[in-house]
């Protein structure tokens, strides 16, 4: 108010002292870097005479009175206001605002708002921050940069699914927030193929998330609404939260501004498994080559519990030389050739590199040039991007290219129209399979490559004579040849994404404005999955196709209202939206084909199978938003919506299908307020409560008949085992946010608190039921689970120098997510979702939530262990095996710290961010498997004596029993296939807590130069690294994984992931 | 204004915001009904090869007479999976229960009558073949999940013989 008051007094002043007027010229500066800046508004105060620095950062203002002010703006950077005092050519430098909470962000539907009116939290990152260290796949460029969000990135290298979730997962069926593109909602789904549990069929393959098509180059902005109070107006899918992404637009002043960028980064494998490299293959230390089929000693498995390496014996190995009578030489596992014929025995090495030099060194090249302008009436920007990655796994890439284009045009003063589109192709020839099985490498490289195996000699992978017909390998009984899999039994995929929005907007006067959009997001993929004949699955060869479509279409129409009465603003939009979604997806596969290497389905040697999907849902909505102010330093925002939704009609009804949901909010300027001591520059409290909907998948509320296997080649169905729930309820989100921003010493140090806690009930449970009603499970209404979390940011600039410079910020996050109440039916635990070695119940870790536990509770089952905690051995010298399953533990962090540094010295620029995920746990087969099969380095102790367990024996009548510590030897193998055996999940379970140097850059910027004909401005180049190190109890793999079963991820599993990266590149950047 | 812009759509709303849902939410990809022959092929076909897989697979692994190579802990009496045999429980009612809906098929439709004297015959052979082997199970107030009865009551084996819609009823 007495700023307000001030400015008045001024202008009324300034009329009184009415002078003749000049007309004035100036230069805007940064006042660090001395850099002109583009597009600042100047604005004579008291005045609406006003101009915008152009491309040189200057400006021309006519007719100004000598002692009038200027006021000088320009995003990111504080407000300057500048006395004219006679002058005619004026020189402003402006502060950069460091303290970014304070700029404007982008909240629901697009509006650009202050941050200091926001009564949630949001958190907003500029392109840079996206684009500086660049990923192929954009979620993974999140992690670690906003408080309370968690990014976990897959297990198939670059070009797999990165997982995302905001405040923890409080929604038993549907965590993933929102995401939306210049405001529209675009996919992030990811799609898998059909599968087969059993070890049969095609693995899970995965071709990654919808929001990885987003190009990190054409991204102005990121906002992350969190808390269903920011994201009520964006309907029912924002319930758990909303990422809002903001395309690069044209520049406002005339002129062509053309940008070029280039970075090309080099991938090596982040972390290996660590080996034990002093025996090889065998078991009780017997080994000899004959068939890989058991027809040797020892040689249908893979075990490393063979002879001693290096030790100067010599045997008979697969690639051991194998003469013909014809005097040819061919190798010991060119079974089909040589038939049997004795194979000369070669010595028996190690090979403590061979999983190093199977990787390769992988490259990312990114190119992308933009043109952008402005003409009297709008703005245009073109970009074009080219992405090509080779992966470090040998056969894997990734290729995409993107066509973005952003139009602004502004026929008169009343109307504008706004329109943005991107068009990706994004392709690769193979994607690797997840999971446990014969196509993933990992399995015959990891969990069952012995250590006696050199991967090199695996390389030629055909036996002579029959290339296309029969691999050569190591092993006939489990194993594919990993080069066979990875160059011939590709997964390949070609996805067609469009994406954009058209809006018109018209402005009826000065309080009345109309505004009608609509957006498309359109996904077209093929993928095709190729099976040679003599493949481990698919003796005849296989193939599939899979044709998935997506389209998401939404039209808006809005209504707005503004007005100011006295010390009251309003702001009020309402609006109504449709949303129509269309999915489908159809597999068609052959399992035998007649002629090998002909991948088509008229090839198909068996009958073809169709999996057909189609999808379809629409959600009608209106809402309103009421936004009012009280002298601009109280504000309240009121916001209401109602969806009508499809997918809770039934065939019979559409009764029961709306649902309304209302928050509000509010946000109080302290320090606008009250006069606060002169250190603190900013000071704000928030609040708001809000209620949120979310909905479920089209078709669950009618039951329906499931084709069964055809008996006699004659189709049979059954009835589908659940109980169709044809009054389904959405979720429901309750929540409630308190937040305070202060900050003092001029913005020089900031701290913003949030605390939310939120009640999710009317969950949508598959409740089990008694097999005697004829069904397995019934799908109710149920339970309530509360998300309970604080985060905190902190912003300090220490150094702050023309020269030197340092901004550093931290942000904390905590988040529980317990689960308040199950229906009563449930008798102990609900499941949520499982990962297993096939479709073996005993080696299955499941997700099960009981009441009272955490959301992300983990169970298996372990050794018993008595009161104490100690291991209780058996007479013979071993553990005992406990059926019950038991907590494992939590795979959620207890919390997240995310450290950024910016230092910058003359044109230098430093940039670094550490990740720091304190507790959760891992359950690993990597671990259990390859500790089963000897190949880590945990099973290299292998005295002759054997081993003594550690751990107790029970002595005596029960009431009266005696532990004494165990003293049996059992033999080393023994042992070892005991403990990590992967019926039991507790001993192959990791801390999962790691600190990660995430990310890493340093650039220098060159002052400008040019010749006459043309200006180079803004060159750049940078050095800059990618997940390069991270401190962790896990010696064998990245501690960030993410499992698939099925069509799902499954967090807290390590399931034979491959090696991620640790990616190093330059980057050059310049503008024209 | 504002108010009439929201009337407006209101009502708009109150008379397309439902338009369709009831199609839209029709399930394309699998049937809501299907002609009795697949049910009652289903239900012959798939009790005879569980049955046939518990009298002679799951028999022989049991007596060790056969061993399966991998994975399975059936042959290492776990019995605690169905899935790998020795419990025909599951199997019986879900037979049953298609036969069930087979049998109503017959009943209310005359021109499907046809399949009733086959679905009153499996009916009897499948819940002998559960009483006899478990005794007292559920049966007047089984296969009705449907209707919301999720916790059957257990009738006792005389019953489920002899009274009206017993197996001799």
């Amino acid at each position: 108010m007495l700023r307000n008051s001030l400015s008045c007094c001024l202008f009324l002043f300034a009329l009184i002292a009415a002078q003749a007027q000049s007309d004035i010229s100036g230069l805007v500066l940064d006042g660090m870097t001395n850099k002109p800046l583009t597009g600042a508004t100047i604005v004579v105060e008291g005045t609406t005479n006003a101009a915008i620095s152009d491309g040189q950062g200057q400006f021309q203002l006519k007719q100004v009175l000598p002692n009038a002010y200027l006021l000088v703006d320009f995003l990111g950077y504080k407000r300057a206001r500048v006395a004219v005092n006679n002058q005619q050519q004026i020189e402003i430098s402006l502060v950069e605002n460091i303290a970014f909470m304070e700029e404007v962000v982008v909240t629901a539907l697009g509006l650009e708002r202050s941050s200091k009116q926001l009564g949630y939290s949001v958190e907003q990152l500029d392109g840079a921050d996206i684009s500086e260290v660049k990923s192929a796949n954009l979620v993974q460029t999140l992690a670690g940069k906003i408080a309370g969000v968690t990014v976990t990135q897959g297990a198939t290298g670059i070009g797999s699914s990165s997982k995302i979730t905001i405040r923890g997962e409080a929604s038993f069926t549907n965590n993933s927030p929102l995401f939306v593109v210049d405001g529209t909602p675009i996919s992030n789904r990811t799609v898998f193929n059909q599968t087969n549990e059993a070890a049969a069929g095609f693995q899970e393959v995965d071709f990654g998330n919808g929001a990885m098509d987003v190009n990190p180059d054409d991204i102005a902005s990121i906002s992350i609404l969190k808390g269903p109070s920011a994201a009520a107006l964006y309907g029912t899918r924002a319930s758990n939260g909303v990422i809002l992404i903001t395309t690069k637009k044209g520049r406002e002043e005339k002129g062509l501004d053309v940008s070029f960028n280039s970075s090309f980064s080099i991938e090596t494998p982040f972390q290996l498994p660590k080996f034990q490299n002093q025996y090889g293959q065998g078991n009780s230390g017997q080994f000899e080559f004959v068939d890989g089929l058991g027809g040797g000693v020892n040689d249908n498995n893979t075990y490393s519990w063979g002879p001693r390496l290096d030790a100067g014996i010599l045997i008979p190995q697969f690639d051991s030389p194998v003469t013909l009578l014809n005097g040819s030489v061919v190798r010991g596992g060119d079974v089909a050739v040589h038939g049997g014929a004795p194979i000369t025995a070669t010595p028996f090495i190690s090979h403590p590199d061979n999983l190093k030099d199977f990787y390769r060194t992988g490259t990312t090249l990114t190119n992308n040039l933009a043109f952008g302008g402005g003409f009297a009436k709008g703005g245009y920007r073109l970009s074009l991007t080219d992405m090509r990655n080779t992966s470090i796994i040998p056969g894997s890439n990734l290729e995409r290219q993107t066509v973005s284009a952003n139009l602004s045009f502004l026929p008169t003063e009343k109307w504008e129209i706004n329109s943005s589109f991107s068009y990706i192709n994004t392709q690769s020839d193979n994607r690797p399979a997840n999971g446990y099985g014969s196509e993933n490498v990992n399995y015959s490289l990891v969990a069952w490559g012995p250590r006696s195996l050199d991967i090199k000699a695996l390389r030629d992978y055909w036996q002579p004579g029959l290339e296309g017909l029969q691999q050569y390998s190591f092993n006939y009984t489990f194993f594919d040849n990993p080069y066979f899999i990875l160059q011939e039994n590709r997964n390949a995929f070609d996805r067609h994404r469009l994406f954009g929005n058209l809006s018109v907007q018209h402005i009826l006067d000065e309080h009345w404005s109309i505004r009608a959009s609509t957006g498309l997001d359109r996904l077209d993929e093929d993928r095709t999955f190729r099976r040679h004949f003599s493949s481990n699955r698919f003796s005849k060869g296989a193939y599939a196709e899979q044709a998935i479509s997506y389209q998401e279409r939404n039209s808006d129409l809005q209504v707005n209202y503004t007005n100011r009465l006295g010390d009251f603003g309003f702001d009020v939009i309402a609006g109504a939206n449709r949303m129509d979604l269309t999915a489908t997806s159809q597999q068609l596969q052959t399992l035998a084909l007649a002629q090998p290497g002909i991948f088509n389905l008229g090839n198909a040697a068996a009958p073809v199978a169709a999996f057909p999907f189609d999808n379809e849902k629409r959600i009608n909505s209106i809402f309103a938003v009421a936004k009012m102010d009280f002298l601009n330093c109280i504000f309240l925002e009121i916001t209401g919506r109602n969806d009508w939704s499809s997918a809770l009609a039934t065939p019979a009804s559409a009764d029961n299908v709306s649902f309304f949901y209302p928050s509000v909010s509010t946000s109080v300027l302290l320090s606008d307020i009250f006069s606060l001591p002169a250190k603190i520059s900013f000071a704000k409290v928030r609040a708001s409560w809000a209620q949120v909907g979310n909905d479920t998948d089209p078709y669950q509320t009618s039951g329906a008949f499931v084709a069964q296997t055809p008996f006699l080649s004659q189709p049979t169905f059954s009835a589908q085992n659940v109980i169709a729930n044809n009054h389904l309820k959405p979720e429901k989100t309750t929540a409630v946010e308190l937040g305070a921003d202060v900050r003092f010493f001029d913005d020089r140090l900031s701290l913003d608190l949030t605390y939310y806690n939120a009640l999710t009930n009317n969950q949508i449970i598959s409740l089990p039921v008694a097999i005697s009603s004829g069904y397995e499970q019934q799908v109710v209404n149920g339970g309530a689970v509360r998300s309970e979390g604080v985060e905190m940011f902190f912003g300090a600039t220490p150094i702050l120098t023309p020269d030197f410079s340092w901004k550093s910020a931290v942000n904390f996050s905590h988040n529980t997510t317990r689960v308040e109440d199950l229906p009563n039916e449930i008798e102990g635990r609900l499941t949520l979702a499982y990962s297993r070695v096939y479709d073996n119940v005993n080696q299955t870790v499941w997700h099960q939530v009981d009441e009272g536990g955490r959301v992300g509770d983990l169970y298996g089952t372990g050794y018993l262990k008595n009161d104490n905690g100690d291991f209780v051995i058996d007479q013979n010298g071993r553990y005992i095996v406990d059926n019950t399953l038991k907590k494992l533990g939590n795979y959620n962090p207890d919390f997240i710290v995310g450290w950024s540094n910016q230092l910058r010295f003359k044109n230098w620029q430093l940039g670094f961010l550490l990740d720091w995920r304190q507790g959760g746990i891992l359950v690993s087969r990597t671990l259990a498997l390859a500790g089963v099969g000897g190949q880590l380095e945990e099973t290299a102790n292998r005295p002759e004596a054997g081993i003594v367990a550690e751990g107790v024996v029970k002595f005596g009548m029960a009431g009266d029993e005696q532990f004494l510590p165990n003293t049996t030897a059992i033999p080393a193998e023994t042992y070892y296939r005991q403990y990590y055996d992967r019926n039991h999940e507790e001993n192959n379970t990791y801390d999962a807590s790691y600190v990660k140097l995430r990310e890493f850059s340093l650039s220098y910027t060159f002052p400008k130069v040019g010749s006459k004909r043309m200006d180079v401005q803004n060159l750049r180049i940078s050095l800059f690294g990618r997940n390069l190190f991270a401190l962790s109890d896990i010696p064998h793999f990245d501690p960030e994984q993410l499992a698939v079963q099925g069509t799902g991820f499954i967090s807290g599993v390590e399931d034979m992931s491959y090696a991620t990266s640790r990616s190093i590149g330059v980057k050059v950047s310049l503008n024209l | 204004m504002t108010k009439y812009v929201l009337a407006i759509i209101s009502l708009l709303c109150g008379l397309a915001c439902t338009k369709d849902f009831e199609q839209i939410n029709t399930n394309p990809n699998a049937p809501v009904e299907v002609q009795p022959s697949l049910l009652l092929r289903q239900v012959i076909y798939d009790y005879g090869d569980e049955m046939a897989y518990e009298g002679f697979v799951a028999g022989n692994l049991l007596g060790q007479y056969f061993t399966e190579i991998d994975f399975n802990l059936f042959d290492r009496h776990s019995l605690s999976e169905p899935q790998f045999g020795g419990n025909p429980w599951p199997t019986l009612y879900k037979n049953l229960r298609d036969n069930e809906i087979l049998l109503q098929q017959a009943r209310t439709n005359p021109a499907l009558s046809v399949y009733e004297g086959p679905a009153l015959i499996l009916k009897a052979y499948l819940s002998a073949a559960l009483t006899d082997i478990y005794g007292d199970v559920p049966y007047s107030e089984a296969l009705r999940g449907g209707d919301g009865i999720v916790t059957p009551r257990y009738d006792n084996q005389e019953q489920i013989y002899l009274s009206d819609g017993g197996i001799f009823g």
